[in-house]
């Protein structure tokens, strides 16, 4: 076995061990699947259309049943649609904002980060000016201002979405990246590389970034925590467009239309998005935390000194 | 004084670099608010030229100039107090915002000392009884669970279920009907008990990240010599835990105040809005609503300069407390 693929294989080994210590981690990384399979399944059309708007009091919040089994099961929304097929029509959605917001996030984070960090001199004065600033801004609020002016037909772009999300939230990364790539810059390997003759660009983006990697891959998963936070937060402030299939606009419509305040018409229209973005948001959370986990030096040495 | 007078200037600039590009974008974007208002008043039958009058009477700038004019009409609106006039409530922006900054000050304050007084000692007693396994688990447990909840969920669950179905605690209001406001007990223990739903939401979801940090940090100091050395010399263990293991775990997170405060204070939209309580982050979300444009960016201007000066006074507080802070600093 080659030096690479024996690390390779060690590496493989202690990010399982580390899995199966923790029943938390494995219960996210489930939840986590069941929301990707849900999302595919939509995507791929296995589920039926959202049926149209049904007006009227006697077609609200209607309790469970099993007509149409299961699409029932939580009985019907604010427009009179079945809950449950619009909290699932909401995954996709959800999880394309979450994931494009979060790779700009972090790929504009990571190259101003590097670049800012490996070039130095006026570069690095010029793009700390800019994280500086681009920290005084916080994103949520600055989306909200955004989403309010924007034109109906770009709110409901994901794209357009994604980018209004991440807005000024790449800039802590950038901090955080340019501080390390300053002290990796220092280290021998990139002397060594330097000799051998490798440009800066192959420098930044593979030999320094390599050792960011789990950093980075940790903060992904954080920025869509973050993504989710906006979207449907800014969507329960009543700023979204009106769309059945947000669970921020679900919310919102339990509490100021049905009654969920003074009765118990509207309480699975209330707890399944809450439960829906919580969990979400609690897999993802433990995720990262176990990213950071595995990439933790101390705990690494801890569950490899085990073994010996 | 030297770096205090540096820092005050870059927090200066880092402010005006932050509102001007805010406002750039917000007048670039495809929906230039100048322009919505002057549709809007057209679209009422209003002639052409008296409605770019009163759109630049209401935001500060004309929809017909160039974004540069409109740019600096409105910094220099800015920085002369003048941030326009209301069109919902038909007042100058700046007196809406100064009724309402008094309201977010105290609750935002409020909240925070109580986040940071909770979250170390929360932290510090994470770090001490780590050999309690069940105690450590279920507290971090409990404090995950809170951070994966939005704030804004756990007000509308607080809400709906502390407040409107069990009636709990006050949930709407800032103090009840029969108390005249001004400086008396009354009216003060009033805002005190309406204040403690919104309060606990603000610090139950902002407690993880403090016990987190603060426990880690204390987790590594435990290890240090100095604390081997402390117990040897026979200190008693509550001078240890106050004077050396605390002390030295807030000093390295103390920066950590200002992001909260920033937290706090955009938090402040979603929970101010819920409660029905005065002040600018409900200032923010009510005129959002209404399409209020004057005072959402005015807010927005306002809310960027509180982070500012929170980020200046958090620099300038540990430049006291840790004198290392002072030199070195770029």
């Amino acid at each position: 076995m080659s030096e690479k693929s024996r690390n390779l294989a060690k590496q493989l080994k202690l990010v399982f061990k580390i899995f199966s210590r923790s029943p938390t981690l494995l219960f996210s990384l489930a939840v986590l699947l069941v929301y990707i399979i849900a999302a595919l399944v939509v995507v791929l059309g296995f589920v039926p259309p959202l049926p149209p708007y049904k007006g009227g009091w006697e077609y609200m919040y209607q309790p469970p049943s099993l007509r149409d089994f299961p699409w029932y099961i939580l009985g019907t929304e604010y427009t009179g649609r079945p809950l449950l097929l619009t909290i699932i029509y909401g995954i996709p959605k959800t999880l394309a904002v979450a994931f494009l917001s979060a790779l700009i996030t972090v790929g504009v984070g990571t190259a101003i980060g590097l670049i800012a960090g490996y070039v130095g001199g006026l570069v690095d004065e010029l793009l700390s000016l800019a994280i500086n600033v681009a920290l005084t801004i916080p994103t949520y609020l600055l989306a909200l201002i955004l989403v309010v002016i924007l034109p109906p037909e770009l709110k409901t772009n994901v794209l357009v979405l994604a980018g209004v999300l991440s807005i000024t939230a790449w800039a802590s990364l950038a901090r955080a990246v340019r501080a390390q790539t300053i002290a990796l810059k220092r280290r021998e390997f990139i002397d060594v590389a330097k000799t051998i003759g490798y440009g800066s660009w192959k420098i930044m983006f593979d030999e320094v970034l390599r050792f960011m990697a789990p950093f980075i891959a940790m903060n992904l998963v954080l920025s869509c925590v973050g993504a989710i936070y906006g979207y449907t937060g800014l969507a329960f402030l009543g700023l979204m467009p009106m769309t059945p299939d947000n669970w921020g606009v679900q919310i919102y419509m339990a509490i100021r239309g049905g009654g969920a305040l003074y009765s118990d018409k509207a309480i699975l229209a209330l707890w399944s998005p809450i439960i829906t973005i919580v969990l979400l948001q609690y897999a993802l959370i433990n995720i990262a935390k176990a990213m950071e986990d595995i990439f933790n030096p101390a705990l690494r040495t801890y569950l490899q000194g085990e073994e010996m | 004084m030297n770096w205090a007078l540096r820092k005050a200037i870059f927090s200066l600039a880092a402010w005006f670099l932050a509102v001007s590009i805010s406002i750039l974008i917000i007048v670039l974007s495809p929906g230039d608010p100048a322009l919505i208002m002057l549709t809007g008043f057209l679209q009422q039958g209003i002639p052409y030229d008296q409605a770019v009058r009163m759109v630049q009477a209401y935001i500060g700038f004309s929809p017909a100039e160039p974004w540069w004019s409109k740019w600096l009409r409105y910094l220099l609106g800015v920085v002369t107090g003048n941030l326009g006039v209301s069109i919902t409530y038909r007042i100058p922006v700046a007196q809406l915002i100064a009724n309402a900054i008094p309201w977010s000050i105290f609750f935002v304050s409020y909240s925070l000392s109580l986040t940071v007084i909770l979250g170390v000692l929360i932290g510090i007693a994470l770090a001490y009884y780590r050999s309690n396994t069940i105690f450590v688990r279920s507290v971090t447990t409990m404090l995950t669970v809170f951070n994966s909840i939005p704030n804004w969920i756990l007000a509308a669950v607080f809400f709906v279920y502390i407040g409107a179905r069990w009636q709990l605690l006050p949930y709407m209001g800032p103090y009840s009907n029969d108390v005249t406001p001004g400086l008396n007990l009354q009216f003060i223990a009033s805002v005190l008990y309406h204040y403690t739903l919104p309060t606990m939401v603000m610090v139950l979801t902002s407690i993880p990240g403090w016990a987190f940090g603060i426990s880690a940090m204390a987790s590594a100091i435990l290890k240090e010599d100095f604390i081997t050395y402390a117990k040897a010399r026979g200190l008693p263990s509550s001078r240890i835990l106050w004077t050396y293991i605390t002390r030295n775990s807030i000093l390295p997170i103390y920066a950590n105040i200002a992001i909260t405060f920033t937290w706090l204070l955009v938090g402040t939209v979603w929970l101010e809005s819920q409660f029905l309580l005065p002040g600018l982050g409900s200032l923010l979300a009510t005129t959002s609503g209404a399409r209020d444009y004057p005072v959402m960016i005015g807010v927005y201007v306002i809310l960027i300069t509180a982070i500012v000066l929170g980020a200046l006074f958090t620099d300038l507080t540990y430049g006291f407390i840790d004198p290392r802070a002072r030199v070195g600093e770029t």
